[in-house]
């Protein structure tokens, strides 16, 4: 069923669901946010947007299958988490841009931003691909 | 330095067969390579353990005790490879004994991720950490027990999950509340700072806890029901790696945290554990006696095998906890093999059930082969891997003159010398029973392709090796062993770049 009420709720709710999941996200780290509820936040966007569309479109909202979402977000982890070897510190340890480049560059942003961002994309592969397995039987 | 690839490898396997989740091609390929190099790397760690005896690497560059620290040990190492081994055979029967529906839903990612836990499990030195490697378990297995969603399977499922929840509750209520009381969850600072207060009642109850989260793990006496249900239900490419693999999770955080950390406790608490290792041994081995279902009896014979883990464990000597670690290195070979050989009766005569059953060894010869040396490996023939630990086990009993542990080892030994008779009677020995009625039941004979021995016969290799190598495992074992026990070298290595370093060599002092 059809609810025109909640289609037009979802088609302003979803931007802003995004984009402060992202906020979330890009605050994460050093304070509250990150990731993890990130990436909860934005499944539950997709999921909004599944329960007003149905849910098989879900995947043409991501242009991909849940579950490539899934993979490329632990490889994105995985490879900031690797970062440190190339310059021969342990397994995950930060490296940030301002500490290399002190006074060239000023933002603060380094691996655990993308070990974050691929926390935030395994979520929402997890998570999407769960409900629409569920949506499927 | 380097022991972040173990668990690594397998993650970063995980994520490109998710990547190509399509190609089933693909994934069965990159899983075996990714296996391969796995077992090759943990080959190397060996090398290096041999070497350097206790390998430490900080995550992200925070000492011990603050960040999490991995620590590779002689017991880690030889814990990696026995994983590698038994997961890479079990993806080489994989390949064979297909099951498009259980490759579909995600076998070899799940798989991997799996990989990635049980070596994350075995190399961390941190006990939060230690209960997240248990969730990863968990939730991988979980997903390979119900994945083809039959009535039984979720029955078996859900006892699992439900038990196993239960457990990890105890655990992380433990943790907890062992932070709040010691500010760390480090496993050396740990043990120096409960060394410090052994005979705080409230360290005995923590410890207690532990130990039961363990037990269910492990399957032990009480909180056994879990395996029996749930280990013959799903695919064997699944038994396999339960049976070899997940009860020893539980013996082996046992040992790393019941006996490095918290030891030595009250006399009763092991005397009491002592009895309960004979009651596991024993109702485990009545169980498969009974049962006419290939796996199930193999299921029940995985209770009463961690019952002689388990008492390794309470003994409390060196050469009982050799016994025990390389008890689970014999019995993760031997009762993966012996899965696989049950999948490979079923796949080629079309049953479990052991009555309908018979006659295979003219059928087939090779596969009776290499059931009846496994079959000698469990039981514990002279010569044979079972041998080595079974005589280790009761010389460390006659030593700490526990007669009825003696009587009891040697009783259960000759059960399952029973059991294992009765397979082979059944299935191998005896002609069919009668062929008029199994037509009735449909149950159909396919080829098998003869790449199918293979996984057993690596797994057979595996306990021959230990069997006919038994001064060097014997050794190797009891260097492990003095490892648990003789803390310093663990701690000392550990806590080594830390404001903590001190001498720790009082501890040895027990």
């Amino acid at each position: 069923m059809r609810s025109i009420v909640l289609i037009s709720i979802t088609r302003l709710m979803m931007p802003l669901l995004l984009m402060v999941s992202i906020f979330l996200l890009l605050r994460g780290h050093d304070a509250p946010g990150g990731g993890f509820i990130g990436g909860l936040m934005a499944s539950a966007a997709f999921c909004l947007y599944g329960l007003a569309f149905g849910f098989q479109r879900i995947k043409s909202v991501l242009h991909t299958d849940p579950r490539v979402v899934l993979g490329v977000g632990l490889l994105t982890s995985l490879c900031s988490g690797f970062l440190a070897y190339v310059i021969g510190k342990p397994f995950l340890t930060a490296i940030w841009l301002d500490e290399i480049f002190s006074g060239m560059i000023n933002i603060h942003v380094g691996t655990p931003l993308f070990f974050d961002i691929g926390v935030y994309l395994v979520v929402v592969g997890m998570v999407t691909g769960i409900v629409i397995a569920h949506a499927e039987d | 330095m380097l022991i972040t690839p173990l668990i690594c490898i397998p993650l970063l396997g995980a994520a490109v067969t998710l990547i190509f989740y399509k190609e089933k091609n693909i994934q069965q390929w990159i899983s075996s390579i990714t296996i391969a190099v796995h077992l090759f790397y943990a080959f190397a760690i060996f090398n290096m353990v041999q070497v350097q005896n206790i390998l430490v690497e900080y995550l992200g560059g925070w000492a011990a005790p603050v960040g999490i620290t991995l620590v590779v040990d002689k017991l880690s190492a030889l814990m990696v490879i026995m994983t590698s081994i038994v997961m890479l055979a079990v993806n080489i029967y994989s390949r064979l004994a297909t099951d498009a529906k259980l490759e579909s839903q995600g076998y070899f990612p799940v798989v991997l991720a799996l990989l990635a836990g049980l070596s994350g499990t075995f190399v961390t030195g941190d006990l939060f950490n230690l209960y997240v490697w248990f969730e990863v378990i968990l939730m991988s297995s979980f997903v390979l027990l119900s994945v083809k969603g039959s009535r039984e399977q979720l029955e078996g499922g859900i006892k699992y999950v439900a038990l196993n929840l239960f457990s990890s509750v105890i655990f992380l209520c433990a943790a907890g509340l062992i932070y709040g009381l010691f500010g760390t969850l480090n496993l050396a600072d740990l043990s120096v700072k409960v060394a410090e207060n052994i005979e705080d009642p409230r360290v005995h109850t923590f410890a207690l806890m532990l130990w039961i989260a363990f037990a269910i793990k492990a399957a032990i006496f009480p909180f056994y029901s879990w395996l029996p249900s749930s280990y013959h239900t799903p695919p064997i490419a699944v038994g396999a790696i339960f049976a070899g693999l997940l009860t020893k999770v539980g013996i082996y955080s046992m040992i790393r945290v019941f006996l490095f950390v918290f030891n030595p406790l009250p006399d009763w608490i092991y005397t009491l554990l002592i009895v309960i290792s004979l009651i596991t041994m024993v109702s485990g081995v009545l169980g498969a006696y009974v049962q006419t279902d290939f796996r199930r009896i193999l299921a029940f014979s995985s209770v009463s095998q961690v019952g002689f883990m388990m008492l390794g464990i309470s003994l409390r000597t060196d050469w009982a906890l050799a016994a025990t670690i390389l008890f689970i290195f014999h019995h993760a070979f031997v009762k993966s093999g012996l899965f696989i050989t049950a999948g490979i009766c079923e796949y080629a005569y079309g049953t479990f059930d052991i009555r309908k059953l018979g006659g295979v060894l003219e059928k087939d010869v090779f596969i009776s082969i290499i059931f009846f040396m496994l079959g000698l490996c469990l039981v514990g023939v002279p010569f044979s891997s079972g041998f080595l630990v079974k005589i280790l086990l009761i010389k460390a009993a006659i030593e700490t003159s526990s007669w009825v542990s003696t009587g009891v080892i040697i009783m259960v030994s000759f059960m399952t010398l029973l059991y294992t008779v009765k397979i082979w009677t059944e299935v191998f020995w005896n002609a069919l029973p009668d062929e008029e009625e199994l037509k009735a039941e449909k149950i159909k004979e396919r080829e098998m392709s003869s790449m199918m021995y293979i996984p057993a016969a690596i797994l057979l290799l595996a306990g021959i090796i230990i069997g006919l190598n038994s001064n060097y495992f014997a050794e190797y074992g009891r260097e492990a062993a003095k490892n648990i026990y003789y803390k310093s070298d663990y701690i000392n290595s550990v806590l080594d770049t830390s404001k903590y370093k001190k001498d720790y060599n009082f501890l040895e002092a027990k």
